[in-house]
């Protein structure tokens, strides 16, 4: 049996602990096959990292930008003008008139006179109506007199707890 | 402990050269081996260590900084494997298999007797039932010799952080031990008792 050396609190050393670091040593015959185990990890050549794009992925793309350089004009020149799609809405309305009689020509009521007078009307007509019912109202405010004195309904009977 | 490893040699090996990665892993390996040794125990784990500690090391060369000493790299990424593994493995191993053959085996060679052999198992046994860290900590300062600078750097963790953990390891382990040692000798010593 070894003794074991008390080591202080302060003392870090430990002889039985530092046995744990014996027969550490690697053998000739293991290092001879461990470098053989390990020769085409060292071998190897380093790798570096690059950005490796698909040649599909790359293919896809520049279709996508071929077919919407070509389809962009025609997208936007587009040759269908807006009085036909007009034309097409209301088609059947202009089939049911004659080509010999035009329509009657509709008069136009918007003009500047009319304008400003719907505009100076629309500003007057509250007040007016305000000013019209103040006008009215001293007569439906004064009662008319009534002809036949108020009386209650039943003078001669006298109330209950009233003294006679 | 071998020549520190000019950094001349790695930037040639970051650069592709095969003769300098033969070279590095030449300088490096007995010194690399001996911590996957200490830290694990067991040769076959050692090897794996070692071959994953040099994969690891080839694919960042070249993002390596020359700072330090190119050694210390090495150990941080052995002991970081190494810490990987105990974190993946169970925490702890039973008393009835800390002195079990199989526990005794990687003591053969450095102790004859046999109760040097039970002893020395029952303080492997003792010590990997520490914490990951902690016990990284113990095994780099008693088994590798490391100061607790270096310790702190490979583990990254200040000074004073590894030294309470020795403190408070060596205890664990003794006491651990010695518990496993008698528990070990008690049954042996009472069938001997009651023979006639």
């Amino acid at each position: 049996m070894n003794h074991e050396p008390e080591a202080t609190d302060l003392d870090l050393g430990d002889p039985v602990l530092e046995r744990l670091g014996r027969g550490a040593d690697l053998t000739p015959a293991r290092r001879t096959a461990l470098l053989e185990r390990l020769a085409p990890a060292a071998a190897r050549a380093p790798r570096r990292r690059r950005w490796v794009i698909p040649v599909s992925l790359v293919t896809a793309a520049a279709a996508v930008v071929v077919a919407a350089l070509l389809l962009w004009p025609a997208r936007r020149y587009d040759p269908i003008p807006p009085t036909a799609i007009f034309a097409d809405l209301l088609g059947p309305v202009a089939e049911m008139e004659t080509p010999s009689a035009p329509a009657a020509p509709v008069q136009d009521e918007s003009s500047p006179l009319n304008d400003m007078l719907a505009s100076l009307w629309s500003d007057l007509e509250g007040p007016l109506a305000i000013a019209m019912d103040a006008l009215e109202a001293p007569k439906s405010l004064v009662p008319a007199k009534s002809a036949v004195p108020e009386t209650p309904a039943h003078p001669s009977e006298p109330r209950k707890g009233e003294s006679e | 402990m071998a020549e520190a490893v000019a950094w001349d040699i790695v930037r040639l090996a970051a650069q592709g050269n095969a003769a300098a990665r033969r070279d590095l892993v030449g300088a490096t390996l007995d010194d690399l081996w001996s911590l996957a040794m200490r830290l694990t125990r067991r040769p076959n784990e050692a090897d794996d260590v070692v071959q994953e500690t040099y994969a690891r090391v080839f694919a960042t060369l070249d993002r390596l900084e020359p700072t330090g000493r190119f050694e210390g790299y090495l150990a941080r990424i052995a002991t970081n494997l190494v810490l990987e593994r105990w974190r993946r493995a169970r925490p702890t191993a039973p008393v009835t298999e800390a002195l079990s053959a199989e526990a005794l085996e990687p003591w053969q060679t450095v102790a004859d007797a046999e109760d040097d052999r039970r002893r020395l198992a029952a303080i492997w046994a003792a010590v990997g039932q520490l914490e990951p860290q902690p016990r990284a900590a113990v095994l780099l300062f008693y088994a590798q010799g490391e100061s607790c600078d270096g310790i702190g750097r490979i583990l990254d963790v200040p000074v004073g952080t590894v030294k309470t953990w020795l403190h408070r390891s060596r205890d664990q382990v003794r006491q651990r031990a010695g518990a496993m040692l008698q528990d070990d000798h008690a049954p042996s010593h009472a069938q001997t008792g009651e023979s006639p």
